[in-house]
C-alpha cells in the first residue's frame, strides 16, 4: 500500500462522521548489541512494521493499531477507531469538545526528510568491531579498570504519514544511540564511568573519534571516582556543567513547557504565561529543526514541521510545546512537538532540542567568582514531581569550591529543591554550550531528545549528600 | 470489538513449524528458541476528569534466537509472518551469528524441565478477554465518580488510566521445551491532585490483577483521600527518626532493589552490593524474602507455569532468615555460574531477548515479629511514615539516598500531619539490619507482596524550602 491507499482509509474514516483521521505506517530496521565482559551480549537485528489509526470525533481521540499490513487488517484498524473515539464521544461534556481547524491545512503539505547515510551500506561486523575496540581501549586506559559495558542500538525508521488536515509525509530518519559503562575496582572499592553517545543519520556517518574520547572520559571518570569523597549536605551555591545543566533543563523546565501537562494540571507552569518566572539572565527553547541533535524532529508524528519555540525569554515565560490537541485547546499554534515512539503509539507533546542559551562569563569567571559552593558534573538520574513543583537531581562528581578555586572530589551529591525557586536563583550562565542526547520517557513512550546548557551557577540549593 | 483474537490469529503451529524446518537447513546453528506471542490490549485515558483517549492494538509475531557450537549467538523478530519474512529472519540471523565473540560460558538454551501446569483460571479470566470499551468505559467512570464522590471541594483534578489484555505465548527450543499459555491482565490506576490555597499535592492509588475482579472503582475514593491527606504539610527538624515503610513504600524501595541486587547478572559482574554476600546474614533472622512464580495468592500478576525460556516455574529463597541464598536466575547465567536456574527469564513480547526479573516477590517475617498496624504506629514517640519516593540506591554500593515524596509525621503513637519534603540517606545494608518488626497489613504492590516495616532510626538529613 502506498500515501493513496492510506488516504483511502483517511477518507472512509472521514465518512463515518469523523472530524479528524491520520494514518502512519512505519516500518523499521534495527541492530542492537549488549558488550559485556568482552562478549558480544544480545546481539539483534530486526525488522518490524505496522499502521496506527487516529480519530477525533466529537471531542473524543480512538487509536487502532496493528502489526498486519494487510488490506483486512488496515480496514479493522479503521473501523475500531472510530468506534473507540464514538464510544468516548457519548461522554464528553461539552465544555470539553473540540474540533482540529481548518486552517490547519496552510501548516501542513507534503514533506520528504531523510537523514544522512546508507542503511544497507554498513556491514553489522564493522560496528561490532569499533564496539569490541571501544572495550579494548578502556581496559588498557588503567590498571584499576577491571570492566567495560557498551550498549549499543541503531535504527532506521520510516514513517508514511496522510491525514484529513493535508498532510503527506514521508520520512526516514536514521539513529545511534549507546551508552558506555566502566568499572574502576581498587582497594576494595568499586566506582562507575559511564559516557552516553547519540547521533543522528547512519554508521556511515558516525565520529569513531568521538566515541574513542568518549570511552577514554567514562574510565578516566571511573578511576578519578575511587578517591572520590562523600558530599557535604547543606545549602550551598553551586555551578552546574553542561550535562547537568542539560539535565535540569530538560527535567524541570521542559517538561513543565509540555502543554499537555498543562491542560492535566500537572506544571507549575500553569498560569505563568506571560509572567517572570526566573531571572532575566534565563532564556530556555526548544527546537526540532536542528539536524545534528538527537531530537531532530524536521516533521512530527502529525505532519506539522518542527520549529524554534522559545520557552523562557529573559525569565518570563513566552511560550509551550504544543501538539494539535493542546494547541487547539489552548488557542495556540502547533510547534511541531507530536511526537510517537512508534505506530502503535499516539503522539503527545515531547520536547525535542532543549536548551539554555549562552550568558556572556566564562566557566573559569564563574568559578573564580564563586567564594564556596560546589562544582557539579554530570549526573546519574533526576526526577521532577511536576505538580509539586519540586526535583532531585543526582550529579555523577562534583568538586568543592573554596576561595573561587576547585578543590577536593567529591561523590553522591543529590540536589534538590523547587523548580521556581531555582528559575529565580540562577544568576550567572556562561558563554560555553554543551549538550547530550538521549531516550526521553513519558507515558510509557520513549523518543530521542537532546537536551543543552552553558554552565549556570545557582544559589542555595540543598544538597543532600551523606557526609553532615 | 473485544480483546479476543481470531482462530487466524492464534493459530501459529504452522508458523512454528516452518521456521524449524528453515532453521534445520543450517548445519551450524546447534540450538535454537522459537517464542511467539500474540497480544490485544485496550486502554483508556481519562485526564482531568474528562475522557481523552481510547486505543486498542494487537501484535503478533515471532522472535528467534540461534547459536552455534562455539557459544556464538544472535536474535531477530517479525510480524510478518510470511514464508519470505520468516526465511529472511532466519537468514539475517545466522549471518549475525559468526560475528559474534565465541562464548565459552554459553552451553544451550533452557533446558526442559517439569512445567506444572498453574490453574488457568488464576491466569486468564474470560471476562477480561470478552470486555467491551463500553464495559472498560463504564468501569473508568464509575471510578472518576467514586474519587468525585468523597466531596471534598479541595480535589482539583483527576486522572484515571485502565489497560486490560489478553495474551498467548509459546516457546519452544531444540532442547525440546515446548511450552504455551494464556494470561489476561487488567490495571486501573487513579491520580487525583488536590489544591488548598496556593498549595498543590497529588497522590494516586493502582490496582492490577488477572482477573476482572481484582480492579474497582473504589481505587477512585482511595486516591482522592490519599491526595487529601497530603494536603496541609509540616517542616521537620533534621535528625535521625524511627520509620515506618508503608507496602507501598516496602516495594519500591526493598522490593525493586532486592529485585535489581539479587539479579545474576549484575551479581555476575560484581555490580551488586550481594556479590560478595551468598550464605551470609544481610538481614535480621526473622526476614525473608522469596521469588514465587507459583504463587495463586493475591494478585497473580506475576504467576505463570514456565518463564521467558519456556522453563518451568519455581520458588526461590532470596533471603532465608536474614541470609543471603540465592540470585535470580535465567538459563545463561546459570550455565555461567554452574547454579540452578531459577526460571526468572521474562520477556515482554516476541520482540524481546529474556532479560532478568522477578516474579511474585514476597517480604515475610516470623510470626513472633508482626504485630497490629496500629501498635506498631502507637509505639513511637516521634517518627514518620514513609509512603512514598521516587528514589533508588546505587546497587553497586547500596548507598541509598533521595526524597520522601509522601510522608507522615507520627507523634505521640499517632500519625499526624504530611511532612514537606525531606531527604533521606542510609546505606541499604543498614536498612535492612534496622529492621525490627512488621505489620499485619499485607498488600500486593503490583507483584510485590509485603507488609509496613518499621526501621530502627533512618537519618533525615535537610529539608527543602
Amino acid at each position: 500500500m502506498d500515501l493513496v491507499e492510506y488516504e483511502r482509509l483517511v477518507k472512509k474514516a472521514m465518512g463515518m462522521g469523523a472530524d479528524f483521521c491520520d494514518v502512519r505506517v512505519v516500518t523499521s530496521d534495527g541492530f542492537r548489541l549488549n558488550l559485556l565482559q568482552s562478549q558480544t551480549r544480545d546481539m539483534a537485528s530486526s525488522t518490524s512494521s505496522g499502521a496506527g489509526i487516529r480519530v477525533l470525533l466529537g471531542g473524543a481521540w480512538g487509536f487502532a493499531s496493528t502489526s498486519k499490513l494487510t488490506d483486512t487488517a488496515l480496514e479493522d484498524c479503521c473501523t475500531i477507531a472510530v468506534k473507540l473515539a464514538k464510544n468516548c464521544a457519548s461522554r464528553v461534556k461539552q465544555a470539553d469538545k473540540f474540533k482540529i481547524p481548518d486552517s490547519l491545512e496552510f501548516k501542513s503539505g507534503h514533506h520528504v526528510v531523510s537523514t544522512r547515510g546508507d542503511y544497507e551500506q554498513t556491514p553489522h561486523e564493522e560496528k561490532i568491531n569499533a564496539i569490541l575496540a571501544l572495550d579494548k581501549r578502556t581496559r588498557a586506559s588503567s590498571p584499576a579498570v577491571k570492566n567495560c559495558a557498551v550498549y549499543y542500538h541503531d535504527n532506521l525508521v520510516n514513517t508514511l504519514l496522510v491525514n484529513s488536515a493535508g498532510a503527506r509525509v514521508e520520512k526516514s530518519i536514521g539513529c545511534i544511540s549507546g551508552v558506555i559503562e566502566v568499572t574502576a575496582i581498587e582497594g576494595g572499592s568499586a566506582e562507575e564511568g559511564q559516557e552516553v553517545f547519540s547521533h543522528v543519520g547512519c554508521w556511515n556517518t558516525i565520529d569513531e573519534e568521538a566515541l574513542d574520547v568518549l570511552a577514554d572520559s567514562a574510565a578516566a571518570q571511573a578511576v578519578r571516582l575511587l578517591s572520590a569523597k562523600p558530599c557535604p549536605s547543606g545549602k550551598f551555591t553551586i555551578v552546574v556543567d553542561n550535562k547537568l545543566g542539560g539535565l535540569f533543563v530538560h527535567e524541570a523546565i521542559g517538561h513543565a513547557c509540555e502543554a499537555d501537562e498543562l491542560l492535566s494540571g500537572n506544571s507549575v507552569l500553569e498560569g505563568k504565561l506571560g509572567k517572570k518566572v526566573g531571572n532575566e539572565v534565563v532564556t530556555i527553547t526548544d527546537d526540532g529543526s536542528v539536524l545534528g541533535r538527537f531530537g531532530y524532529s524536521p516533521v512530527d508524528s502529525e505532519g506539522i514541521p518542527g520549529c524554534r519555540t522559545v520557552l523562557i525569554e529573559k525569565g518570563v515565560v513566552t511560550a509551550f510545546m504544543h501538539d494539535l490537541e493542546t494547541a487547539t485547546r489552548m488557542g495556540a499554534e502547533p510547534t511541531g512537538n507530536g511526537r510517537a515512539q512508534s505506530y502503535d503509539s499516539v503522539p503527545i507533546v515531547r520536547m525535542t532540542n532543549t536548551s539554555l542559551e549562552r550568558g556572556d562569563w566564562t566557566r573559569d569567571e564563574l568559578i573564580a567568582d564563586t567564594r564556596s559552593g560546589i562544582y557539579c558534573q554530570n549526573w546519574v538520574y533526576g526526577y521532577t514531581e511536576p505538580e509539586k513543583g519540586t526535583f532531585l537531581f543526582k550529579c555523577k562528581e562534583a568538586r568543592i569550591i573554596e576561595g573561587g578555586r576547585l578543590t577536593n572530589l567529591v561523590k553522591g551529591a543529590a540536589l534538590s529543591g523547587k523548580i521556581l525557586n531555582i528559575l529565580a536563583s540562577i544568576d550567572a550562565i556562561a558563554d560555553d554550550f554543551g549538550e547530550s542526547g538521549g531516550m526521553c520517557g513519558k507515558k510509557g513512550q520513549s523518543v530521542g531528545t537532546s537536551d543543552g546548557a552553558p554552565h549556570f551557577r545557582v544559589h542555595n540549593v540543598v544538597v543532600g549528600g551523606s557526609e553532615e | 470489538m473485544s480483546l479476543r483474537f481470531s482462530h487466524d490469529d492464534l493459530d501459529l503451529e504452522p508458523k512454528v513449524n516452518a521456521i524449524t524446518a528453515i532453521i534445520q537447513g543450517y548445519q551450524d546453528i546447534k540450538h535454537y528458541e522459537i517464542y511467539c506471542s500474540a497480544q490485544s490490549v485496550i486502554s483508556i485515558e481519562l485526564e482531568k476528569d474528562a475522557i481523552k483517549t481510547a486505543e486498542f492494538s494487537k501484535d503478533i509475531g515471532i522472535g528467534v534466537r540461534l547459536a552455534n557450537g562455539h557459544g556464538q549467538s544472535a536474535f531477530s523478530y517479525t510480524s510478518d509472518l510470511s514464508a519470505g519474512s520468516m526465511q529472511q529472519m532466519v537468514k539475517r540471523i545466522v549471518a549475525l551469528v559468526g560475528k559474534s565473540t565465541r562464548d565459552k560460558d554459553f552451553h544451550s538454551f533452557a533446558e526442559k524441565t517439569p512445567v506444572t501446569k498453574l490453574p488457568a483460571s488464576k491466569l486468564f479470566d474470560k471476562r477480561i478477554e470478552g470486555l467491551e470499551i463500553e464495559d472498560a468505559t463504564s468501569l473508568v467512570f464509575d471510578t472518576l465518580e467514586r474519587a468525585r464522590g468523597v466531596g471534598d471541594p479541595r480535589i482539583y483534578s483527576v486522572n484515571i488510566d485502565l489497560g486490560a489484555g489478553s495474551e498467548k505465548v509459546l516457546v519452544l527450543n531444540s532442547n525440546g521445551v515446548d511450552a504455551r499459555e494464556q494470561y489476561t491482565s487488567i490495571d486501573l490506576s487513579c491520580s487525583v491532585t488536590s489544591k488548598s490555597g496556593r498549595t498543590m499535592t497529588s497522590d494516586s492509588d493502582f490496582q492490577a490483577g488477572r482477573a476482572l475482579g481484582m480492579v474497582s472503582a473504589g481505587v477512585g475514593e482511595s486516591a482522592a483521600r490519599r491526595s487529601l491527606a497530603t494536603l496541609g504539610k509540616v517542616r521537620i527538624k533534621t535528625g535521625v527518626y524511627p520509620i515506618i515503610l508503608s507496602p507501598r513504600a516496602a516495594a519500591a524501595v526493598i522490593g525493586s532493589t532486592i529485585e535489581e541486587a539479587a539479579d545474576a547478572e549484575l551479581l555476575q559482574q560484581q555490580k551488586s552490593f550481594l556479590s560478595s554476600e551468598a550464605g551470609e546474614r544481610i538481614a535480621p533472622e526473622f526476614l525473608s524474602i522469596v521469588d514465587n512464580a507459583k504463587s495463586t495468592r493475591y494478585s497473580c500478576l506475576n504467576s505463570r507455569s514456565f518463564d521467558g525460556e519456556g522453563t518451568g516455574s519455581t520458588t526461590t529463597k532470596i533471603v532465608d532468615e536474614g541470609v543471603f541464598r540465592s540470585g535470580l536466575y535465567d538459563s545463561y547465567t546459570a550455565g555461567k555460574g554452574g547454579t540452578k536456574n531459577t526460571a526468572n527469564a521474562s520477556r515482554a513480547s516476541y520482540r524481546s531477548l529474556p532479560g532478568i526479573s522477578p516474579s511474585n516477590m514476597i517480604i515475610q517475617a516470623d510470626k513472633a515479629h508482626v504485630a497490629k498496624l496500629d501498635e506498631i504506629v502507637a509505639g513511637i514517640k516521634l517518627g514518620i511514615l514513609f509512603d512514598d519516593t521516587g528514589d533508588s540506591p546505587d546497587v553497586a554500593s547500596g548507598d541509598f539516598s533521595g526524597l520522601i515524596s509522601t510522608g507522615f509525621l507520627i507523634q505521640a503513637g499517632a500519625i499526624a500531619r504530611p511532612v514537606s519534603l525531606a531527604a533521606f540517606g542510609i546505606n541499604f545494608r543498614d536498612l535492612l539490619n534496622g529492621i525490627e518488626l512488621v505489620g499485619d497489613d499485607v498488600k500486593d504492590v503490583a507483584g510485590t507482596v509485603c507488609p509496613s516495616i518499621l526501621l530502627k532510626g533512618v537519618q533525615i538529613s535537610s529539608e527543602i524550602g
